[in-house]
């Protein structure tokens, strides 16, 4: 299995177990992602934790299902090892564009209180 | 012999499918390696070369498993030379803009985050297209 749904309250948690997530599983994952927005979630944290390498493609099909969460007023936030960051993210500026938090915890609190709001930094 | 002075070519031929991404990027690390590049620019190296193969996979070959990927590694004067040609549909990158995420995010259309990527990790990137069909991409990253 390479992606887990977990719920806690109106948070979606999706775990990638996927040391190196790309091409190969992009798709895979979009579906799955949609499938949970499309059910009425919008706030969606994922967990790259164990990621240690992302490619275009994957990166893109992220931004692809930001863009769907943000236009529903939800959001999609991050959770991934900032002490080794892929390239791609770096390189990618990754962090200006999605909320990054170190931990699973900090990541689904930040989602209580005021609704979700991409800011550009 | 000091590395900056060894002169060599590799050549790896495979089919288009994703299974063969591991080895290119093998095929990639081992002669960045043998060139004698730092761990993190031989890391830019492999991902730029990924990137390359994968656009190819994806928009040239359409994700059919049969296409040809020929990938020639050349070293000399300190120049690595990474061609690699394929047989596929034509990809045109002057359509492709050169987003970071933030533009990338803003933007209506999907794609183009590869070869972004790729031009940032190489010092030169060159697409043509060659007689016969033939797609053609030159990286090229200097030994300092």
């Amino acid at each position: 299995m390479e992606f887990k749904l977990e719920k806690i309250g109106e948070v979606a948690i999706i775990h990638v177990f996927l040391n190196r997530a790309t091409l190969t599983k992009a798709i895979l994952f979009k579906d799955f992602v949609s499938e949970i927005i499309s059910g009425g979630t919008v706030k969606i944290v994922i967990d790259m934790s164990i990621c240690e390498y992302v490619d275009s493609t994957f990166l893109g099909a992220m931004v692809a299902l930001l863009k769907k969460t943000n236009s529903l007023n939800g959001d999609l936030r991050l959770v991934y090892n900032e002490g080794m960051p892929s390239l791609v993210f770096v390189l990618t500026r990754m962090d200006k564009v999605f909320k990054v938090f170190p931990g699973l915890d900090e990541a689904v609190e930040s989602f209580s209180g005021e609704k979700p709001k991409l800011e550009w930094k | 012999m000091n590395s900056s002075n060894k002169i060599f070519e590799k050549e790896l031929l495979i089919k288009s499918t994703t299974d063969n991404l591991a080895l290119i990027r093998e095929f990639t690390k081992s002669a960045a390696e043998e060139s004698g590049f730092s761990d993190e620019t031989i890391g830019k190296i492999i991902l730029a070369v990924d990137e390359a193969c994968t656009n190819i996979i994806k928009h040239a070959y359409k994700f059919s498993p049969d296409g040809n990927i020929f990938i020639s590694i050349k070293f000399e004067e300190s120049k690595f030379i990474i061609t690699i040609t394929d047989e596929g549909n034509h990809f045109d990158p002057a359509r492709v803009p050169e987003p970071d995420l933030i533009h990338y995010y803003k933007q209506k259309r999907a794609g183009g985050l590869g070869v972004f990527l790729i031009k940032k990790l190489m010092d030169e990137v060159k697409y043509s297209t060659l007689t016969g069909n033939k797609n053609q991409v030159i990286l090229v990253k200097y030994l300092s």
